[in-house]
């Protein structure tokens, strides 16, 4: 019986010390320590999420390679062992407040209202007052008259027991575990969204729709979506001096063929669905037109045609009815004549060039170049079509970023409560005054007050003296004023 | 014939004080006579997108000359000198906020978002938190270390390019504007309690030979990188090629530049760092030999010769730079180089320049500057303080920049080299605070915990941006 009890507590220690060590204080400071230097090791050493495709294989010696691979250090934040000391960072903290909590908690549920002269002359600052001709009960009135006005109202429960009780910021003591939990919130949130939540991306060429989002990263897997996404336009606006200013996507979101949300999105304005999130990400233009509608008007045996043609790069359009058709060859939405060379300065339609072909059966192939916005020449044509442009729409895709965090709220309640608790931890401090009526060494009555700070002795100190100052000439005056009356009688 | 003579002999005690703020004076005007009608030049004082440039000129000068009369008012414990001080801190900090002012209206968006509009805020927050910790707190040694460092910050935007850009899409969110204060308020904060660091660890008696020390390691650490990067093996200095009618750096690749090797510029830079090493072998020597007194003279003139060889690398550098442009036979054509384009190694060098300096006159100065310093415990105290108003800062400037990346591009955290190193500073001052409120931590060994702390917030700040790849690529 004896042996197993011994067996038993022995046997308990030894958990009871490995969890001490797990959320000793010594240990979190370890793994803050390593838990920078490995941030540190994963800054310098170039990672293969943010790496171009063989970039790590030029820079680094093959023996290199394959050693930092072996460590992971080539993706230090998602090898096991850097999760491993974030979950061991996560257990300390976890244990540290489990620990120490009882004990602040006990502070906090039941704080000390009365004071004796002992406790009160232990404390870091305290002040003894003279009563002066004042009766107890009159000399504590007076005090609290005299606090109240200073801002520090005394208890009222513990004035009716004869005792001066005042407290400001109880809360801090809890500050500490605010915090940490807050932190604990926040790794819950992040676990949340590495298992369930998921990143992609999403290309989309205007007018088309998807539901399909393509992997971010390269081993992954499609996913496909419960709903479908419809981008009808995207764009770029500019500045004066032709730099970005904003790129915009119109999106709509169907179900079962039904339009159920729309949305133009911007950077930083994303779309939400179903928790699904869509980020302008990119906007290509492909520099060709999607649809170019032209009118076409030539004179046959003295009659007047006109035919007007929606082209489409690659596919050939009738033109009249002696089987006769135009073809769209080249497009430069945006052209320059440098001497003879002809260049493109932009992938937006300012000032086009337009190359068409018409094939004639029986007659062949001939050409004509068509520059709409462009007064200065006339450019070649022998086609014996004259062509105008009546609208343009380019071909233009939006690459948007998906991603789906289930996990962002907890994320986000976390940082709340990580702001409020640090504010309430570092910016305040909790702080008690104590007062009763008791004698000092010549045993003459006198009032004792004593404060305690939780933190920030110095302003506390100031503080202290300050209320203690109005305090004692609070009751001076009076029985000064009481003095000068019995004078006078 | 009595009146002159008394007149003289007044003359001739002209204090220290006296004769520093003369000296200030005339040099500030002679600065300011010579710079004014360059910088008014032919479009006048107002004109041109960069106006504010002008003014932050003027603080510059001012910020200097309350930098030297903070030090001398400091060392030769003058307490009319700390008044100048203080009146030249004032006047700079108000050019500084219309600097700022300035450009706000001439870009149309708060100067929250290049490096350049970053150092602008973050030196105006240095010297406003100077002000109200002079105002609150009575401390008149702080500016000594803070107005340098400003007047460095100053120094450093003359060289950074400073053309206005319209706001790229990210950028457009008051996110921007929320983080970015946050931050720079936090780096601020981090800088004072730095700088408190320093006044302690002089008020606590650290030799000043020790601080002889750490300014050759500090001089060790900025040649040596110096050396390690920019100097190739036939003694030439790297500087990245510019092109004047751009205002930009030539690039030959995404980020990277072309390099003009500057002929034998590389030797000073080699010398220095040589030097540096001897005095700090011979530093070492002094404090751990057991004739200390043998070695002393060898280590001061060592550290000394190290200063005057860094004066004369710095203007062999100037004269270089201004001799291009220099011809590169593999593009058979002339490159133009600026110290613009290496606002890492320019910084390097003023900051290592600067404190060999302050070592000295530390040296010096040690009693008299030691015995006008408030006492250790209140320094102490004030370096916690500065630290727990700033660690709240650097966490919402995270939670913020979070928020902001999640809005942006749809993740919180994606272990981009910027977020890390804030990460890594916020892990860094989370361990101090845990010392100090859990273990006691005083004195020292928290002293030393904020000037480590400070070195990670700078590399943060500008380490990352210069020598590390990222998101946060446009700061």
């Amino acid at each position: 019986m004896h042996k197993t009890e011994y067996y038993m507590t022995n046997c308990h220690s030894g958990l009871d010390k490995f969890l001490q060590f797990f959320g000793s204080l010594r240990f979190g400071l370890w793994l803050l320590g390593l838990l920078s230097t490995a941030m540190i090791l994963g800054t310098f050493i170039l990672q293969r999420p943010m790496a171009q495709e063989g970039q790590i294989e030029q820079i680094y010696a093959p023996q290199v390679v394959s050693l930092l691979n072996a460590l992971g250090l080539f993706d230090v934040f998602h090898t096991w062992w850097f999760i491993l000391l974030l979950g061991f960072l996560g257990a300390n903290i976890t244990l540290a407040s489990i620990e120490r909590f009882p004990q602040v908690w006990r502070l906090y549920a039941r704080p000390h209202f009365l004071a004796d002269a002992a406790f009160i002359r232990a404390l870091p600052f305290q002040r003894e007052i003279p009563l002066g001709p004042h009766t107890p009960q009159k000399a504590l009135g007076l005090a609290t008259i005299q606090l109240v006005r200073s801002g520090c109202p005394p208890r009222r429960e513990t004035l009716l027991k004869g005792a001066l009780y005042v407290e400001k910021h109880r809360l801090v003591r809890l500050a500490p575990y605010i915090v940490h939990s807050s932190l604990l919130i926040i790794f819950a949130g992040a676990m949340i969204d590495s298992k369930r939540g998921y990143k992609g991306f999403v290309s989309l060429r205007a007018g088309t729709s998807t539901d399909v989002i393509e992997p971010l990263t390269t081993p992954g897997a499609n996913r496909r979506l419960d709903f479908s996404l419809r981008c009808d336009a995207t764009g770029m606006d500019a500045y004066s001096d032709g730099s970005p200013r904003q790129y915009w996507s119109q999106l709509a979101v169907l179900e079962n063929g039904r339009v159920v949300a729309q949305k133009r999105i911007y950077v930083n304005d994303p779309l939400t669905y179903k928790g699904v999130r869509f980020f302008q990400a990119s906007y290509t233009p492909s520099g060709m037109p999607r649809k170019l509608v032209m009118e076409g008007s030539w004179t046959e045996n003295g009659v007047e045609h006109r035919q007007v043609l929606t082209l489409v790069p690659g596919q050939p359009v009738p033109l009249g009815d002696q089987g006769a058709a135009v073809a769209l060859i080249d497009f430069l939405p945006d052209f320059v004549l440098q001497g003879n060379e002809i260049s493109n300065r932009s992938m937006e339609p300012r000032n086009p060039a337009i190359h068409l072909q018409v094939e004639r059966p029986g007659i062949g192939v001939s050409n004509a170049w068509i520059m709409p916005r462009s007064t200065e020449f006339t450019p070649p044509n022998d086609t014996g079509v004259s062509f105008r442009m009546v609208s343009v729409e380019m071909d233009v895709s939006t690459g948007l970023q998906v991603a789906h965090e289930p996990g962002q709220w907890l994320i986000w309640i976390g940082c709340l409560l990580l702001t409020a608790g640090l504010m309430m931890a570092l910016y305040l401090s909790h702080i008690r005054i104590w007062g009763i009526v008791s004698e000092n060494r010549k045993g003459q009555p006198v009032l004792l007050l004593g404060g305690q700070p939780s933190k920030y002795r110095e302003s506390f100190e100031q503080r202290f003296h300050e209320l203690s100052g109005a305090v004692e000439s609070a009751l001076a005056t009076v029985s000064a004023a009481k003095k000068e009356n019995q004078q006078a009688a | 014939m009595e009146k002159a003579m008394t007149q003289t002999t007044e003359h001739g005690r002209l204090s220290a004080a006296s004769w520093t703020s003369l000296i200030v004076s005339v040099g500030s005007f002679t600065l300011l006579a010579i710079s004014v009608p360059h910088l008014i030049g032919d479009e006048g004082w107002l004109s041109g997108e960069t106006a504010g440039e002008k003014f932050l000129f003027v603080a510059l000068i001012a910020y200097l000359g309350a930098s030297v009369l903070y030090g001398t008012s400091v060392a030769w414990r003058q307490t009319d000198l700390y008044e100048r001080a203080r009146w030249f801190a004032c006047g700079g900090l108000m050019l500084h906020t219309v600097a700022i002012l300035a450009r706000w209206s001439s870009s149309g968006h708060a100067p929250l978002s290049d490096i350049y509009e970053m150092v602008l805020v973050f030196s105006w927050a240095i010297v406003v938190f100077n002000t109200v910790a002079e105002w609150k707190l009575k401390l008149p040694a702080l500016g000594a270390i803070t107005l340098p460092i400003a007047a460095l910050a100053l120094i450093l935007m003359q060289v950074l390019p400073n053309e206005i850009h319209p706001l790229v899409p990210a950028l457009q969110s008051t996110w921007l504007q929320i983080h970015v204060t946050l931050a720079m308020l936090s780096y601020a904060g981090f800088t004072i309690s730095f700088a408190l660091a320093l006044l302690y660890l002089i008020k606590d008696g650290v030799a000043p030979q020790s601080f002889l020390g750490w300014c050759s390691a500090l001089v060790i650490g900025v040649y040596g990188t110096i050396v390690a990067t920019s100097v190739n093996g036939s003694m030439a200095l790297l500087l990245a090629a510019w092109d004047p009618a751009a205002r930009a750096k030539v690039m030959v690749g995404p980020r990277q530049p072309l390099m003009v090797p500057l002929d034998s510029l590389g030797w000073p830079f080699v010398i220095v760092l040589v030097l540096a090493l001897g005095s700090l072998i011979l530093n070492l020597a002094m404090r751990f030999s057991d004739f200390p007194k043998r070695w002393e003279h060898f280590a001061k003139g060592s550290f000394l010769a190290t200063l005057a060889t860094q004066v004369a690398a710095m203007a062999l550098l100037l004269v270089k730079v201004n001799n291009g442009p220099y011809y590169l036979p593999q593009y058979s054509e002339g490159f133009e180089v600026r110290l613009a384009n290496s606002p890492f190694l320019l910084a390097g060098v003023a900051t290592a320049w600067i404190a060999s300096f302050a070592g000295l006159v530390l040296d010096w100065k040690y009693n008299s500057i030691s015995a006008y310093l408030p006492s250790r415990d209140s320094l102490d105290n004030l370096i916690y303080r500065t630290v727990a108003i700033s660690f709240p800062l650097l966490t919402f400037m995270i939670i913020a920049g979070a928020y902001w990346a999640n809005r942006t591009w749809g993740a919180y955290w994606s272990w981009d080299p910027k977020e890390d190193w804030a990460l890594i500073t916020w892990l860094t001052y989370a361990g101090y605070l845990h010392m100090r409120l859990t273990r006691g931590w005083r004195g020292r060994r928290s002293a030393y915990f904020a000037i480590l702390g400070f070195g990670i917030v700078m590399f943060t700040f500008f380490g990352v941006t210069y020598l590390l790849p990222g998101l946060h690529a446009y700061a």
